[in-house]
């Protein structure tokens, strides 16, 4: 058939080259990309139900492979909102038992700025860290019991231990960690690589954002999180909710059947294209494609979250909250189901762990949420060969205080702290086993190697082989990057 | 190009790339682009011609941000300069092209020399360079960025359409097509054009009558009849509110973590409809907005000052941990950067930082404009107490409540009038037998009066030690270290539990009684508690059982259930964590369960308890020091509302070093030295201190509602000093004094504004916001008297008098006191307490409670305000909200715009600079909105930069037409809207032939008619309206349309449930009364690019996803108006073909064509056989909406029906303006 002997993509090229020969400039640019898209609208047609393949790819995104050699093809970001107490997790500051009760330094305190919560306190006692802390693997790493599945995959892991951020309220240090400023409005580090780097499946999103549904929240996420700023907005983060209509929409009427979407999805094909002869609009053309993208999603997408097909053991590995819908541990298969179908940025928020009262009593529980998830999603993505290159990353929008919020007693807590705090990478061209920085012997301010937001987020677009200071676009007047002004790359994180 | 027959196009798509494929290879290369064929200017313009050359070329290395080799070309003194690089010559020699370095440069074939550089890729065109070169020969003049220019009247050059032209409109556009070798289309066709018009001016689409009637009429004002009509609707107001609405970033709740509701937001949104409507001019309109408080000399009309919601109307966030004074800044900001967006065109935000990179804005100039918004009387972060907003307000009532509190109001008068009267009769007789009392024993005399009158004193000499443990046991059960990670533990199942199904059965049959008996459902935060509210709890609660996949209950609901539980005897150990929490009572401050009690100093009452103090030598016996210390009264002590006299008196020593300050917070207080009040809101009074001065606020919300005095001058630091504040129980700060060491002290009134209740509340178990009492110390966001020491507090449930407060001072003082002095006195101790006084001050209390709880209960919509006082504005570094530098005036942008002297320096200035008929920006920036609106894209296309930053405009001369011409007819925006859609330009056919798709892909040059997709409410209104369902009802609380389940969970904290039980006829209004959660977008409408309000917005995107496939084919709100759509077509006719036709002009508002027709046969057929062949299919699909099933209607005709309407309703031009 004719439809086979032209690729679609180079005839999309060569209308695209021969434009810009003619110097229109951007409108006509804009005009041929239209048309491409009306090329592989039509293309795509050709298979009314084409195979799921990872590969066919619909949208190279403006940079296409990047600016150089690119480690990690995607992402997973686990963010826990409300914030780790990385002196209860990852940050082992063994002298902390001692301390417990006595006064924090002044000289380690400072002046920096404190949430409003705890800046009335007059004393600062030491809260020791209410859980003991074991050493894992070769590189010999301390994690406290309440993340013994993480600690035991510590030789696959980077953890950066002197992270620090400017914000110590939850939405502007979230917003500030997911889009590089603290308001809401700018674009969302997933939209960003979405709008960098396309989408490797034409039949599902490619930036995939999933909260966890199953527990009290007295802090959730935000959507400015995974909003596309002022990037186009099919950039935009897809929410993936637990529930039988795991899209917004996806599901078909009752009363609708497969055959029958089919048949509305032909006749509106046909008609697009009665309408097109007519208006000439190309716009309708991409109209068309879009509408076949919407049919593949709305079998892809419930494929995707059904995961009946999963074996006994993949499903123990991820513990026994994976069978439960929403929850963090579905989550997470869910994630490495869908990398393996190519989605770019997936999302995984888990809520509810900002413990000013009661942490002893309350971080726990959270941690057992996670932990053993966590480290399945990792292991699962080694064994398939795809840790290589899909970079997972955990964190909160801060971290916690080393001294107790109101006082040492049973209900003693932790208020949010910005000076330091620690994640963790794996995976996607990251050096595991080690640990990167250094926080002071209090857990409360950074001794060596400082790493702003900013920084992160540049090695993140560095590993997905973007510079992170050539990804713009042009708002307002002005070029906007996810790295606002600032960002390096983390040289010492890179495998 | 090849014409192919569609509907085989369809089957193989490979022809139709052949096709396109053919449109483009041979459009390439045309005359528009070729050197040469469009014509050099005769005077090439700085900002038209040059300037874009400059910029695109050369400005990266020689502009204003950086000066490669001393050269900038930006700037004419320095580009026709001496080059320091390169002596004797200068880049641009006037006159003189061939001397000119520029022009060598730009122009040599050397391609080492050549600029710009090879590495840029960049090179000059030959056209480019003649530009440069005629420029140069005439002498390169410079002009301002042409934004800045007043705009000035230029005629079109003639053309030779000029004739067909209907208005000036169309004589500028035919100059700018016969320039660019382009022709206009020709008139679009009368159906189109009435679906058009309609459309664009209404946002609904026109009844088929309607567009007979039109296309029948062949009056040749016809047409201009129409456009009068549809600008005379309430819908064409309705249409342009919804557009302002972006830019007013309007919303119904408040954003940011909790994202609560606002206080009420539709009676500005109702005032837009009106204003529109009434056609108010845009000078007024924007005045009214900006600083409607401030018109008719502080006295403006109910209106004026509701339009002032529009600076209301951002996000307000809060958190636990916020600071006022920063989010207060981020307000003020983000209504500079407001004006910039909304009315200059400008990117303000860029000077928040820096002076502006590119444009003629520093960063003095930001603010100077963020100085008028400095003034807003408002704190920034929680402010907000039982939807009583932290600022001026507009009650809202409804007519029953206006009525009540009519009443309300005129019985607190006649109680005030009794009490005046009892009070004046109480008086002359106290006088009479004071007169007639000898005078001796005046100590004693005044000391009894205190004391019977002295509620609470603590002397704080001794202290015992109590015993608390029986309220922190459960606590202690479970200490640090303990961390159950086994799943079967019982704090892992308590959560669980939480939400699981027995816990949500409980919790749904719990709801139904509450709901069945009328109650509110407690303790959902920040939310109205409407049954609405509850009915939605309901449905999902319904939906999680159905559903076990669903989000499970969010927070506030699983604290809910908590309290539910317990309050029902759940008393399962299960439940301890939760049961902690509610008993913890006064938890953390206390240690190790152990408490110090203090004595009273009045036998028999019960004690006060104190914390973690020092005992220290006091200024009578022992006194307590401060240091992360409680001191807190007995229960119900120092409790007082608005209407209740009553004073504190105490000895305070505060420390000399370090005073007391905290540049976080310099709306004070720095130090609370006693307050009783509970609430975040700071209900209640406090006696704070701020720079060395004690403060004393009577407050029911700060800082509008608050009574708020200070002192003028410190207080001593380092000695005991004696506090005394008297209140009258009059609610004015009028009525509050402070004594110092027994002086009078004297105050300056801060705010004095307080009409609802200044009761201290809140819970006593909550981490945050907890009331304890009259207290000092710490609690959550109070900040404590460090080091500093308190002793002798004593509360007197009366105003003393001046001769009292003496005495307690010391009463050796009573001997300077006149003997008639002291008689006065003693009469009116003596009349306060008469009991008729005492009866009458009883009743108008009353009455003012009364009349408070009504006005408590009324709605309220926040409006502006100054706060008496000036505050002092000044550069933030970095913006950061105290990092003070150099101190600014209010004004305007001085380089753009100079500032009028005669202009008052507040928001009303600012409006009237805005403007000024030679404002440059003011007026362009409106029209360009308005041509956006009807053709999709502005004159200039970055419709919020007009910056040097932005587009130019395609059209400069026609932009400065419209904008003087908007000046010229006062500012009318209807008179603009008919010239534009009037003109011949827009009533062009919108069809697109190869070659103005190659030539101008954006229709930058309008030579054909308007089409875009339509805006999201436009398409889901035109559904509505299709099906017959749309309910005109205009204004009023926003409604809750059909949305997918659990669609508020966990994007908050407040509002975690969408509302479900509307009437049904509410699913059906139009969807600018849609309510608008800014965490949480409208999902059907989010799809189609409608912005979530978080910021202010004058352009939407126009998307094109998938998703947007899937909301039109999927949501409930669609299918429904697909259904009603299908049961109309089957109506109007027995006949397919016309049934067929009918559904075509509904959905489409033409006549099918014959291909179009046949395919909806078809897929009519071959529906009619697969509900036939299964008729169970059928009854599905008919179930869905709301909306009763036509029962005339056969069930698989009308579903097989509904497939076709859904299909047609999908094809681009029904949800395309065309």
């Amino acid at each position: 058939m004719f439809r086979k002997s032209i690729d679609p993509q180079v005839l999309a090229n060569i209308s695209r080259r021969s434009i810009l020969r003619t110097s229109m400039g951007l409108g006509a640019l804009a005009a041929a990309e239209l048309l491409a898209g009306g090329f592989k609208a039509i293309a795509a047609t050709a298979n009314p139900k084409p195979a799921m393949a990872a590969g066919s790819a619909p949208d190279q995104g403006k940079l296409g492979t990047g600016h150089f050699r690119a480690r990690a093809k995607r992402v997973i970001d686990i963010h826990m909102k409300g914030a780790v107490s990385q002196v209860d997790t990852f940050d082992y500051k063994p002298e902390l038992f001692k301390y417990h009760g006595t006064e924090l330094p002044p000289s380690v305190k400072g002046t920096a700025k404190i949430s409003s919560m705890s800046n009335a306190q007059s004393t600062f006692p030491v809260l020791a860290p209410i859980a003991p802390f074991k050493q894992y693997g070769q590189c010999g790493r301390w994690v406290s019991d309440l993340f013994r599945h993480v600690g035991a995959i510590a030789d696959d892991l980077t953890f950066i231990h002197s992270i620090w951020t400017p914000q110590v309220n939850h939405d502007p240090a979230d917003i500030l960690m997911h889009t590089g400023f603290q308001l809401p409005g700018r674009p969302s580090t997933g939209a960003w690589i979405n709008y960098a780097l396309g989408t490797d499946n034409a039949n599902l999103p490619a930036f995939v954002v999933m909260k966890s549904q199953y527990q009290s929240a007295a802090v959730g996420s935000t959507p400015a999180t995974w909003s596309a700023g002022f990037l186009p907005s099919r950039h935009q983060g897809v929410e993936f909710r637990s529930g039988s209509t795991p899209v917004l929409y996806v599901e078909n009427p009752a009363g609708i059947d497969r055959d029958e979407r089919r048949d509305q999805i032909d006749f509106i094909h046909d008609v697009a294209m009665d309408q097109y002869q007519h208006s000439g609009d190309p716009e309708v053309l991409s109209k068309i494609a879009q509408y076949e993208m919407a049919y593949r999603m709305q079998e892809s997408v419930p494929e995707v979250t059904d995961i009946s097909d999963e074996p006994e053991y993949v499903l123990d590995m991820y513990g026994p909250l994976v069978r439960t819908p929403g929850t963090f541990a579905r989550n997470c298969l869910l994630a490495r189901r869908l990398v393996e179908r190519g989605v770019k940025y997936i999302n995984l928020i888990d809520v509810g762990w900002d413990h000013h009262v009661a942490i002893a009593r309350r971080h726990p529980p959270n941690c057992w949420a996670v932990d053993q998830p966590c480290a399945a999603l990792v292991t699962d993505l080694k064994q398939r060969g795809l840790l290589e290159d899909t970079l997972v990353t955990f964190k909160g929008e801060f971290g916690r205080t080393v001294y107790a919020q109101g006082g040492i007693n049973p209900n003693s807590g932790r208020d949010h702290h910005g000076g330091n705090f620690t994640i963790w990478m794996a995976g996607g061209g990251t050096k595991p086993g080690i640990a990167y920085g250094r926080s002071d012997d209090f857990s409360y301010n950074v001794a060596e190697n400082p790493v702003e937001v900013h920084d992160l987020n540049a090695t993140m677009l560095y590993l997905l082989g973007i510079d992170h200071t050539r990804l713009t676009f042009h708002y307002q007047g002005r070029d906007f990057r996810l790295t606002d002004v600032a960002g390096q790359v983390i040289q010492g994180v890179l495998a | 190009m090849t014409k192919l027959s569609p509907l085989s196009l369809a089957a193989g798509g490979g022809a139709l790339v052949v096709g396109l494929f053919l449109i483009l290879s041979h459009g390439g290369a045309p005359a528009v682009t070729e050197p040469g064929a469009v014509p050099i200017p005769d005077r090439p313009d700085w900002n038209w011609d040059v300037r874009p050359i400059l910029s695109q070329n050369c400005f990266a290395c020689h502009g204003q941000a950086t000066q490669k080799a001393g050269l900038r070309l930006d700037d004419r003194e320095v580009a026709t300069g001496e080059l320091p690089e390169n002596k004797g010559h200068r880049a641009i020699v006037p006159g003189n092209p061939g001397k000119s370095e520029l022009i060598k440069r730009v122009s040599s074939q050397d391609i080492d020399f050549r600029m710009p550089p090879k590495e840029t890729h960049k090179s000059l065109s030959a056209r480019d360079i003649a530009i440069l070169e005629r420029w140069i020969d005439q002498g390169a003049s410079y002009k301002k960025h042409w934004a800045y220019i007043t705009p000035t009247l230029v005629h079109p050059a003639r053309t030779q359409w000029d004739s067909q032209a209907i208005n000036e409109i169309d004589r500028y556009i035919y100059a700018k097509l016969a320039e660019n070798g382009l022709s206009p289309s020709k008139p679009a066709d009368r159906e189109t054009l009435i679906n058009r018009v309609t459309l664009d001016l209404t946002g609904l689409p026109p009844t088929l009558e309607e567009v007979d009637a039109f296309v029948a009429d062949d009056d040749p004002k016809a047409y201009e009849r129409l456009v009068d009509r549809l600008l005379a609707s309430t819908e064409y107001a309705e249409r342009q509110t919804n557009i302002w609405l972006d830019a007013a970033r309007y919303a119904d709740t408040r954003g940011g973590l909790n994202d609560g509701q606002r206080p009420l937001s539709y009676p500005y949104r109702d005032w837009l409809i009106s204003a529109f409507k009434q056609n108010l001019p845009y000078d007024q309109f924007v005045i009214w907005q900006l600083a409607g408080d401030k018109l008719n000399g502080g006295k403006p009309t109910r209106e004026q000052l509701l339009a002032t919601a529009f600076l209301k109307a951002g996000r307000q966030d809060s958190e636990g941990g916020s600071i006022d004074e920063e989010f207060r800044t981020n307000y003020v900001q983000e209504r500079t950067e407001l004006i910039g967006k909304d009315f200059l065109g400008l990117t303000l935000g860029c000077a928040k930082c820096h002076d502006h990179k590119y444009d003629v804005i520093s960063q003095a100039d930001y603010y100077a404009i963020a100085a008028f918004f400095n003034q807003m009387d408002e704190r920034g972060g929680g402010g907000f107490n039982r939807g009583t907003p932290q600022g001026p307000y507009l009650l809202w009532p409804s007519p029953k409540q206006s009525e009540q509190l009519h009443e309300a109001h005129a019985a607190t008068l006649a109680r005030q009038a009794e009490y005046d009267e009892a009070l004046r009769a109480a008086r002359a007789k106290a006088e009479a037998a004071v007169a007639a009392a000898p005078l001796d024993r005046l100590a004693e005399q005044v000391k009894a009066s205190i004391d019977e009158d002295t509620q609470a004193y603590y002397p704080f000499d001794d202290a015992y030690v109590g015993d608390l443990t029986p309220l922190m046991v459960d606590a202690q059960k479970q200490g640090p270290g303990v961390y159950p990670q086994d799943p079967n533990s019982p704090l892992q199942k308590a959560l669980r539990k939480m939400t699981r199904p027995e816990a949500i059965e409980f919790l749904q049959a719990k709801i139904a009684a509450d709901v069945a008996a009328g109650k509110p459902v407690p303790n959902l935060s920040g939310a109205s508690k409407s049954g609405r509210r509850r009915a939605g709890m309901l449905a999902d609660l319904e939906a999680m059982k159905a559903d076990p996949g669903l989000p499970r209950l969010a927070s506030q609901e699983v604290e809910w259930a908590l309290e539910q539980l317990i309050a029902a005897g759940y008393t399962d150990e299960l439940l301890s964590d939760g049961g902690i929490i509610k008993k913890r009572g006064l938890r953390t401050w206390l240690k190790e369960g152990r408490v110090l009690w203090t004595r009273s100093g009045i036998p028999g009452r019960e004690p006060g308890f104190v914390s973690n103090v020092t005992f220290v030598d006091g200024a009578r016996g022992k006194g307590v020091q401060m240091h992360d210390s409680v001191v807190a009264t007995a229960k119900g002590v120092g409790m007082f509302e608005r209407t209740q006299p009553y004073s504190l008196d105490f000895w305070v020593r505060l420390r000399p070093e370090p005073a007391y300050v905290d540049s976080t917070r310099p709306e004070g207080p720095a130090a609370n030295v006693l307050y009783s009040s509970g609430s975040v809101n700071g209900q209640g009074y406090e006696i704070g201190l701020l720079e060395g001065r004690l403060t004393y606020a009577i407050t029911h919300n700060a800082p509008y509602e608050q009574l708020k005095i200070s002192l003028r001058d410190p207080v001593p630091a380092g000695r005991w000093v004696h506090v005394t504040t008297t209140y009258d129980g009059h609610s004015s700060a009028k009525g509050m004094r402070f004594y110092i060491d027994g002086k009078l002290a004297p105050v300056t009134i801060e705010h004095d504004h307080l009409t609802l209740s200044a009761l201290p509340q809140g819970p006593a178990d909550s981490l945050f916001f907890a009331y304890y009492g009259l207290s000092s110390g710490t609690n959550f966001n109070r900040t404590e008297l460090v080091d500093g020491a308190l002793d002798e507090l004593r509360v007197i449930t009366r105003a003393l008098t001046p001769m009292e407060v003496a005495y307690l001072h010391n009463p050796a003082l009573l001997a300077s006191v006149t003997e008639s002095d002291a008689r006065r006195q003693l009469a009116e101790i003596r009349a306060a307490k008469d009991p008729t006084v005492v009866d009458a001050k009883a009743r108008l209390s009353a009455a003012q409670i009364a009349e408070q709880k009504i006005r408590a209960a009324i709605r309220k919509v926040m409006v502006a305000g100054d706060q008496p006082l000036y505050r002092k504005s000044f550069v933030l570094d970095r913006g950061v909200y105290n990092a003070y530098r150099q101190e600014v005036k209010p004004q305007g942008l001085p380089r753009v715009f100079a500032w009028n002297e005669k202009l008052p320096r507040d928001r009303l200035g600012l409006a009237q600079w805005l403007m000024d008929p030679k404002n440059p920006l003011t007026a362009r920036v409106y029209v360009n909105r308005m041509w956006q609106s009807h053709f999709g894209t502005g004159i200039v296309q970055t419709v919020e930069d007009f910056g040097t930053q932005g587009t130019n405009p395609s059209h400069p001369e026609l932009l400065d037409y419209l904008a003087i011409e908007f000046i010229k007819s006062g500012w009318d925006i209807k008179h603009m809207h008919k010239l534009m859609v009037m003109s011949a330009t827009y009533r062009q056919d919108s069809n697109i032939t190869p070659e103005n798709l190659e030539k101008d892909p954006r229709n930058t040059l309008l030579e054909r008619g308007p089409r875009f997709r339509m805006p999201a409410e436009v398409i889901r209104d035109n559904a509505l309206m299709a099906s017959g369902l749309l309910l005109k009802q205009v204004g009023g609380d926003s409604v809750f349309p059909y949305a997918p389940p659990a669609i508020w969970y966990g994007v908050a904290t407040g509002l975690t449930v969408y509302p479900t039980n509307v009437p049904d006829d509410q699913m059906h209004r139009r969807s600018m009364y849609t309510y608008v959660k800014r965490n949480a977008p409208v999902a059907n409408l989010d799809v189609f690019d409608m912005p979530n309000r978080n910021d202010a917005s004058v352009s939407r995107p126009i998307s094109n996803t998938p998703l947007q496939g899937l909301v039109l084919l999927n949501d409930t709100q669609f299918v429904e108006a697909y259904r009603k759509l299908a049961e109309r077509v089957l109506r109007a006719s027995a006949d397919e073909d016309q049934q067929l036709t009918t559904l075509w002009r509904l959905a489409v508002r033409r006549s099918p064509r014959a291909t179009e027709l046949a395919a909806t046969r078809k897929l009519l057929h071959s529906e009619l056989e697969r509900m036939k062949a299964k008729p169970e299919k059928a009854q599905k699909l008919l179930s869905i909406g709301v909306s009763p099933v036509d029962p005339e209607a056969d069930p698989l005709e009308l579903a097989a029906m509904t497939v076709v309407t859904a299909g047609v309703m999908n094809t681009p031009d029904a949800y395309t303006l065309r």
